[in-house]
């Protein structure tokens, strides 16, 4: 790849502009994504387990998982404090067989990957001036973007239907 | 140059946590596992810091939208009372946001 130097003007100012572009679209869309995903899985609404429901929960997990009632026996797996809300694997399995919460889910890890890799590129880029070491830290920064986007959607997509 | 060095920080910060998450979230499709995971965020040092976490994400995201608004609409004699007002939204959203997930532990308990 060549550096910033040995490109023309056009070039180099091309390709800044579509990372800064990148930042600010991965940015207003998170914005969006993340009063969503605050709301439904930090805040007491009805995408959390009641401590009720929650005991309902691990009862019937238990029973059907022998291993699941062993953790709960060890105190690995505890019960909700009363008036707590309880992120739990079956309401998060309930939410994504929407397909419409399953794609929220999606863009919501995409354009998180993408916004933090660019930033950490973009942040990393004013303090490393040597061509080569900027060429390792755009490409590492470009594979664990793909990584990370791969193991999140493997996860999301292991839950529900479709 | 306060504003953007904690924009900085706090990006850096979220990017750290971001990998950590979506790690964390390997364990989703098996209920044994994953409610192991949950139970080890459920107590008073991590419902702590999920509300620095909501902090942290808000101050990101405000500031993020005043660096975009200020750069289309405002002259550089607004930009200061664009800061103030990002500052006042974090607050607001890590208080009002922050007290239900501190209540079972650390309001509930103290209340007759």
């Amino acid at each position: 790849m060549k550096t910033d130097q040995e490109l023309p003007e056009t070039q180099v100012s091309r390709t800044r502009a579509v990372g800064w572009l990148l930042q600010r679209l991965t940015g207003v869309g998170l914005v969006l994504f993340l009063a969503l995903h605050f709301w439904v899985q930090h805040m007491p609404t009805g995408f959390l387990a009641t401590a009720e429901e929650y005991r309902t929960i691990m009862r019937e997990l238990g029973e059907a998982d022998p291993g699941f009632a062993g953790a709960v026996a060890e105190g690995k797996i505890k019960e909700a404090l009363p008036g707590e809300h309880v992120i739990t694997s079956r309401k998060v399995l309930e939410r994504l067989q929407n397909p419409l919460w399953k794609t929220v889910d999606i863009l919501l890890l995409l354009f998180a990957v993408m916004h933090g890799m660019n930033g950490l590129n973009n942040v990393l880029g004013d303090y490393i001036q040597r061509p080569l070491a900027r060429n390792i830290v755009l490409v590492s920064c470009w594979a664990a973007a793909l990584l990370l986007s791969l193991q999140g959607l493997v996860s999301i997509m292991e839950v529900g239907n479709w | 140059m306060g504003a953007w060095l904690l924009h900085r920080l706090t990006g850096l910060f979220l990017v750290v946590y971001l990998v950590l998450h979506i790690m964390g979230l390997r364990s989703l499709a098996d209920p044994a596992s994953f409610e192991i995971y949950v139970t080890t965020y459920r107590n008073p040092l991590f419902k702590a810091a999920e509300v620095l976490l909501l902090g942290t994400v808000a101050f990101h995201a405000f500031n993020g939208v005043r660096i975009i608004l200020q750069d289309m609409f405002f002259r550089s004699d607004r930009h200061k009372l664009l800061l103030y007002g990002v500052l006042v939204l974090t607050a607001a959203v890590t208080l009002i946001g922050g007290y239900p997930i501190i209540y079972p532990y650390f309001i509930a308990p103290l209340l007759p």
